[in-house]
């Protein structure tokens, strides 16, 4: 099948998937994923794997429009009043599971550059999944302001953690006797660390001026559909060229339309109505990437690594978020949420593999293994948090079983 | 801006804030870009420079039909100006110990650059000949004719301050025995081993026999004595010959041919990202596989009608007489890069490079491991002369593969000749 016809089938299966899902109510993203495996190289080889890898630039746009909708989380007036809670959670977070993760894997039998780099991946929650999850329930209020901003940062954190672990990891091993001077890995590590962050952010803040300024001036629902792809795709294009962090830059683009006027906003509203099917495209084939097989590599290091990650995700956030303004429901709920795990992990252990081919085989394993199981129950347990929240507008979807489950608030 | 909004005060320092922040944003995209590490830019530089005297020439190629060996031991570091037989040089006391063989330059220091006066190079800094191959073995013509070489160092040499020749055998198997009777040190011995990393004695060894070379009753050079653990009895030396096999495995000609390194794709990886190859891992400009496009991380595309599992299959590939598409994974896209056909696959073997008709004889392809490269000679540069006579794709047609011939090269405005050993 060429790739046309593969595209064509990708999104008629998602939408297959996407009523399947609905009667056993599970989140349509996860039915996409599922639609993915199902279809992929792992299990019935309709779409084979160089049709999936030419289509990989769907998921590049795709990813970008999802970052660019998240980054409308730091519009001023809103981050002022979530800021503060979501700050704290996130850190929280990325503290405790780092350290708790760091600990394990050290105890597991890893080496301590090993365990602190599975630390930093494993900070991640995934944005793709938990803002389809979102999106599909129209959810709103309090809880999902709180999850958007509080991924957003948690990208944010880890791609930070990780930059910095993997420069002190390659400069520890450098006294080893690489053939690379110390002082020249410092200087890369650093060097990587600030331009991945402000180098980003930069180029992010640029094309966010360019979108914003040229929004004023454009009327039409096509014509802005046509500015904010343009902006998407130089900012995901400028930023592999430059080497930057296509997250941060994406959600930079974000976050500055969402900051530059009323009308630069009305982007976000569009973009909500006319991006699924790119979704749809992007999960498919993010399912139809996952290995099945991997499963088997798990290992009692992959369970580990499954088990304290869940487990640190919710203890901390649990008690992070006491401390939020957050009603008590939604804070009881708000540890369901962060579980998704993907996009940026992927993207980590594929940037370990070029930087630390070394010691990155085993991380690779335990990491990916750990991710296909995070992806297939991260947005089935998003979706339950944001039901039981009652933050979910999508009436129809809500079954007399479900309100029935909620908890009562006394 | 909307000009409602613009026409107040307001709005006006906003659109200044805004101007001041996009200019400190261009200004950190430049500063990132100018400041970027050479370590990210994967780039190579070397520098190194031959120049051979027409006298000198009759008298390298006397030597080069010989199996020529010299060899240095920082044990005598201030004296150490043992020297290359084919072009002689002075080795600072960097370099502990250096043998030679086949064309070949084998240092004991491995994963250390070489320094700059090893090769007679006039410009400061040091000749970082590391990255192109990754081992201890570098084209003996890199070095400057400062001294008159020897045919045959080891007849000459006088052992001092214990190091000494030492006789040995070595098997089919590569089970080396040291001829009784041989010395290391004062110390009458005999032993056997293999590998040559480990070779136990049956008395303690000097630790005064380091630098000592290994030969076989033929004369040909086995190995260099590297370390004596005394206690064990146990002498390390190095296989030259297998460093010298390493450099020029099909690994190592990928690098300095075409400037591309490989790993094989993870196994993790192959199946998560159903990808089939050859992982990229570094890329040096200048060099033909930069050329062409590929960058590392790209992973080279195995197929049933064209498998690439090993460094052996990619070179096979390059060195296609057609010119060949590539396919490659990049950031999850398989895209094609293509490559020009190499022309002279019996040039580039014997003598490390390749030529177009253009202006007469132009050169290109040059491998880096190579004589002429080493030489300072680059792709581009004019071949004038062959021994004397004028370059032309009959003569080069012609050319003895197994016989040491000499290169007249134009660089810029210069003239240069090059000694090429095959």
């Amino acid at each position: 099948m060429n790739q046309l016809a593969s595209l064509g089938f990708i999104l008629l299966l998602a939408l297959v998937a996407g009523h399947l899902v609905k009667w056993v109510r599970v989140p349509e993203v996860t039915g996409y994923i599922l639609m993915g495996v199902l279809i992929g190289p792992s299990v019935l080889s309709l779409v084979s794997g160089s049709n999936l890898a030419a289509l990989g630039i769907f998921s590049d746009v795709a990813l970008g429009l999802i970052l660019f909708s998240i980054g409308s989380i730091f519009e001023v007036n809103k981050f002022r009043h979530i800021g503060r809670d979501v700050i704290r959670v996130a850190v929280t977070d990325a503290v405790a599971t780092f350290l708790a993760m760091l600990m394990v894997m050290k105890f597991a039998g890893q080496s301590w550059q090993a365990s602190a780099i599975i630390a930093a991946i494993a900070i991640e929650t995934a944005a793709a999944s938990t803002l389809m999850v979102i999106r599909e329930l129209n959810a709103e209020g309090p809880l999902t302001d709180a999850i958007t901003g509080t991924i957003a940062l948690n990208n944010v954190i880890c791609l930070t953690t990780f930059t910095l672990v993997v420069g002190l990891v390659r400069y520890s091993l450098s006294a080893n006797g690489t053939t690379v001077a110390g002082s020249t890995i410092a200087y890369e590590a650093v060097y990587r660390f600030f331009w991945q962050i402000l180098g980003s952010a930069a180029l992010g803040y640029l094309v966010g001026l360019l979108l914003g300024a040229w929004s004023e001036h454009v009327h039409e629902q096509g014509e802005i559909l046509i500015l904010l792809i343009g902006c998407v795709l130089l900012t995901v294009g400028l930023a592999l060229v430059l080497h930057l962090s296509t997250l941060v830059a994406s959600l930079a683009v974000g976050a500055t339309a969402a900051n530059y006027s009323e009308t630069s906003r009305r982007v976000f509203r569009i973009q909500s109505r006319t991006d699924p099917p790119f979704y749809a495209i992007f999960f498919v084939l993010a399912g139809a990437n996952l290995h099945i097989s991997l499963l088997k590599t798990l290992g009692i290091v992959g369970i580990f690594y499954f088990l304290t990650r869940g487990a640190s995700k919710v203890i901390s956030i649990a008690l992070s978020a006491r401390r939020t303004s957050l009603s008590p429901r939604a804070r009881s709920n708000f540890p369901l949420a962060m579980f998704s795990h993907a996009g940026l992990a992927i993207g980590l252990v594929l940037t370990l593999e070029r930087r630390l081919p070394e010691i990155a085989a085993p991380i690779t394993t335990i990491v990916l293994s750990s991710v296909l199981i995070y992806e297939l129950i991260g947005p089935l347990t998003t979706k339950f948090a944001l039901l039981r929240a009652g933050e979910a507008q999508q009436s129809l979807d809500i079954q007399p079983a479900d309100l029935a489950a909620e908890p009562r608030e006394s | 801006m909307t000009p409602q909004i613009a026409k107040t005060p307001e709005a006006a320092s906003h659109k200044k804030r805004l101007i001041f922040s996009a200019v400190v944003a261009v200004l950190i995209l430049v500063l990132g870009t100018v400041f970027r590490p050479a370590s990210l830019r994967t780039s190579l530089k070397t520098e190194s420079e031959v120049t051979v005297s027409q006298a000198e020439i009759e008298q390298i190629r006397k030597i080069a039909s010989n199996t020529a060996i010299s060899f240095v031991s920082g044990r005598f570091a201030g004296a150490a100006q043992i020297v290359d037989p084919y072009l002689g040089v002075f080795l600072g006391s960097h370099m502990p110990f250096v043998a030679w063989k086949n064309g070949m330059a084998v240092s004991a220091m491995p994963n250390q650059p070489l320094p700059a006066e090893a090769f007679g190079v006039t410009s400061s800094g040091p000749v970082n000949m590391q990255p192109i191959l990754n081992s201890s073995a570098f084209p003996i013509a890199a070095f400057k004719s400062d001294q008159l070489a020897v045919p045959n160092i080891a007849l000459n040499w006088t052992p001092t301050d214990g190091a000494s020749v030492i006789l040995a055998t070595r098997s089919s198997e590569g089970k080396v025995s040291f001829v009784p009777g041989s010395f290391i040190g004062a110390e009458p011995f005999s032993c056997s081993g293999t590998p040559l990393e480990e070779l136990r004695t049956t008395v303690p060894v000097s630790a005064r026999s380091i630098g000592s070379v290994l030969f076989d009753t033929n004369g040909t050079l086995l190995g260099l004595v590297v370390s004596c653990r005394q206690s064990a009895a146990i002498i390390s030396a190095l296989d030259i010959d297998g460093i010298i096999k390493k450099a020029t495995s099909a690994e190592a000609t990928l690098r300095a041919r075409y400037g591309i390194a490989s790993s094989p794709v993870p196994q993790v990886s192959k199946k998560f990202f159903d990808v089939d190859g050859l992982l990229v891992t570094n890329i040096w400009k200048g060099l033909p596989a930069a050329d062409a496009g590929f960058l590392p991380g790209d992973i080279i595309l195995s197929s049933k009608k064209q498998p690439i599992a090993t460094p052996a299959d990619l070179l096979q590939l390059l060195q296609s007489s057609s010119t060949t598409s590539i396919p490659i994974r990049r950031f999850g896209r398989r895209i094609y890069l293509h490559f020009p056909p190499a022309k002279n696959a019996k040039l580039l073997d014997a003598f490390g490079f390749d030529y177009r008709r253009e202006e007469g004889v132009t050169l290109e392809n040059l491998d880096v491991r190579g004589t002429l490269y080493a030489a300072g000679v680059r792709n581009g540069d004019r071949l004038l002369q062959v021994d004397g006579q004028a370059a032309s794709p009959a003569l080069l047609a012609r050319l003895a593969p197994s016989v040491p011939h000499y290169f007249t090269v134009q660089i810029g405005n210069r003239l240069k000749g090059v000694f090429v050993t095959p």
